[in-house]
């Protein structure tokens, strides 16, 4: 399918190019959405959001890249706007002194769960962790243009990104080892 | 900190989240999305209509503030009612605030020691003027006294005052009767520093002037023909459109037009000094009030009509244009003084060229006026060809509409004001025959679903072009438009 054409089509105002955008990218972007927000319901406000600026904003988009990556942008920035605007998510990236992490047996763990369980993994953290997290090593912005989209220092960024990662592999490894302990009794 | 490959697998696995949406979200997203485009459209639509209608509004408002600057002049009128003026202590007044006096004994004393004996249309005037532009005006008049004067010894009659007969001459006709044609045009006092009239210079043609109105639209996506509107695919939707491709593309009708016309200076490029200085130059009088020939009545406005035939076409699903053919009457009025039968004179029409009539009103504010100030109305007969284009805003049957047309005046009894002579003529040589005007307007249709849809709306029609040669006049309409489709059509 020609994106290009798709993308003209959609200008033009059809119902039926429109609706096969959607369709295209509803998916996979539900998927960013549910990753920095608590709730499903949530993530489909997001979502709607998000694509209601695709579709208004679409005469910017100037066929130089991917559409898909386009679109991933427009969702990520709106999941960062929907998490600041509301307050039942604390976007105070200020987090109480917490004891230190128990060591990690492996800084490099396998992920041997699913996306789902892994998403619902980092859903877990805190707010401020989950969204550096998504941002720094799902999305792969630097810690620089982290800090310019969440108005906090590069340094910050990388202190509760070195956080949030090493609650997350504290977690998988866990799991790993609840999957071998499991393994084991049934044997 | 280098992304190791704990980070990739998280991506790569990230990469594989894929969700359905539930089935409420799409039909909520096309709602907002046509919900914040109608809303921006509408907006657009309505500032330009604000600036359209705004103008017009600065035209006239300016138009009314240029009136009262200029002097009020004061004659004896005995217990005279006179429409647009107020008679009050036997005194004729103007609406506007300035203060009048009366001196005879001045003017007499003038006479006197000039031994020119200023006719008809003598005013006096005190009030608030700058110093100066009582320099300006005295040192315009003096030349215009000199001038008079040189004629006058050659002469040997003796140009009188007149105290109110109708037949009485004026020393300037009666110089001018008397002489050959080629000493017309220098008794003819057109004062040389005369702003904006500028002898030879050809009237504006529409060439010099601009559209008033923006012709671009609010970019409306263009739908392919047959294809579904919002509603879907849905048996209604596919049937509507049916219904549309029926509907032919060419649609005629009537349309009436019924509002006020009134007059405007056009483009404020005179400063106000110079402006003043077209109608009056004081004669100065040292301790005395100064002495001010008469300047023209404000004009008012008055009654426009038009009648005409339309003819519209479709070009897209909101956007069409229409021409038609109309007859247009407007009308103002003047407050003039008596018709002087029996003379005729020789005016300049202020582009260099003279015109000869024998329709000649004295000024409202001459003695000459005593006791026959009359409010007189100005017809204009114009058929007119308009090119509007259409668009509709929004789901409602609104249209927004702009264009011009081509106006030929078929027939005016207008008077012109002349400044040099200080009358009023009638001579329809002296306006422009053919006039551009830049029209804009709305129109709503009613009993959209019923056997006669009307549509109806505020029109604004303002001449591009001058009304009258070597003036800064422009005409202008406003009112509403009824229009209504032929052959149970609809527009």
């Amino acid at each position: 399918m020609d994106q290009n054409r798709l993308v003209k089509d959609c200008l033009k105002g059809k119902p039926a190019a429109q609706k096969q955008l959607y369709e295209l990218f509803a998916g996979p972007m539900l998927g960013v959405c549910y990753r920095y927000t608590k709730s499903l319901a949530d993530a489909e406000d997001v979502l709607q959001e998000g694509f209601v600026k695709v579709f208004l904003n679409l005469h910017q988009f100037k066929f130089e890249g991917e559409l898909g990556g386009w679109v991933r942008r427009i969702m990520v920035t709106t999941s960062i706007n929907f998490l600041k605007k509301n307050s039942r998510y604390q976007t105070e990236l200020i987090f109480p002194e917490e004891p230190p992490l128990h060591a990690v047996n492996n800084d490099n763990p396998e992920v041997r769960m699913g996306a789902r369980e892994l998403a619902d993994l980092i859903r877990q953290l805190p707010p401020g962790y989950q969204t550096i997290f998504n941002l720094y090593a799902v999305e792969g912005f630097n810690h620089i243009e982290i800090g310019k989209m969440l108005g906090i220092q590069e340094s910050t960024s990388r202190s509760q990104y070195a956080r949030a990662r090493g609650l997350l592999i504290q977690w998988i490894d866990q799991q790993n080892n609840d999957v071998k302990t499991s393994a084991y009794a049934t044997k | 900190m280098q992304q190791s490959d704990f980070e990739k697998r998280v991506r790569e696995k990230m990469g594989e989240l894929n969700f359905t949406p539930s089935p409420p979200v799409w039909p909520h997203i096309e709602e907002r999305i046509r919900q914040k485009k109608e809303r921006r459209r509408v907006f657009v639509w309505f500032v330009l209509l604000a600036l359209v209608l705004g103008g017009g509004v600065w035209w006239m408002v300016g138009e009314k503030l240029t009136d009262d600057r200029q002097p009020v002049t004061e004659e004896k009128v005995e217990g005279k009612k006179v429409k647009g003026y107020e008679v009050a202590d036997g005194e004729l007044k103007d609406r506007s605030e300035h203060t009048v006096v009366t001196d005879r004994e001045a003017e007499d004393k003038i006479s006197s020691e000039t031994k020119i004996r200023i006719d008809t249309d003598k005013q006096r005037i005190t009030g608030e003027r700058k110093e100066d532009t009582r320099a300006t005006e005295a040192k315009i008049f003096a030349e215009k006294k000199r001038e008079l004067l040189g004629r006058r010894k050659n002469t040997e009659d003796r140009p009188a005052i007149n105290k109110g007969k109708k037949n009485a001459r004026t020393s300037t006709e009666r110089t001018k009767s008397d002489k050959p044609a080629a000493d017309t045009q220098a008794v003819v006092m057109t004062p040389p520093a005369e702003v904006p009239v500028q002898p030879g210079k050809k009237e504006e043609t529409a060439k010099e002037t601009e559209t008033v109105m923006e012709k671009e639209a609010v970019k409306e996506p263009q739908k392919e023909p047959g294809e579904e509107q919002t509603t879907g695919d849905t048996a209604f939707a596919i049937e509507k459109s049916k219904q549309e491709k029926k509907a032919s593309k060419w649609t005629s009708g009537i349309s009436v037009t019924a509002g006020i016309s009134g007059t405007g200076s056009g483009l404020r490029l005179l400063p106000m000094v110079l402006r003043d200085n077209l109608y009056s130059s004081p004669v100065t009088n040292p301790g005395g009030p100064v002495l001010v020939p008469p300047g023209p009545s404000r004009v008012r406005n008055g009654f426009s009509l038009g009648v005409g035939y339309v003819v519209k076409r479709n070009t897209g699903k909101r956007l069409s244009y229409s021409t038609g053919l109309r007859y247009n009457y407007y009308s103002t009025s003047v407050a003039v003084g008596a018709r002087r039968s029996g003379s005729s004179m020789t005016v300049s029409n202020g582009t260099g060229s003279l015109i000869t009539t024998d329709v000649i009103y004295s000024n409202a504010r001459s003695t000459s006026a005593l006791g026959g100030v009359q409010i007189y109305r100005n017809s204009y007969h114009f058929v007119s060809l308009s090119f509007d284009l259409e668009v509709k805003l929004g789901k409602k049957p609104l249209y927004a509409t702009a264009g011009l047309s081509l106006q030929y005046l078929a027939a005016s009894n207008a008077l012109v004001y002349s400044p040099s002579a200080y009358v009023y003529y009638r001579k329809k040589e002296a306006l422009n025959s053919f006039q551009v005007f830049g029209n804009a307007g709305m129109y709503y249709t009613f009993f959209q679903n019923k056997k006669n849809p009307v549509q109806l709306g505020p029109q604004l029609s303002y001449g591009l072009g001058r009304l009258e040669k070597g003036a800064r006049t422009y005409l202008f309409a406003a009112g509403v438009t009824a229009r209504r489709a032929l052959n149970k059509k609809r527009f």
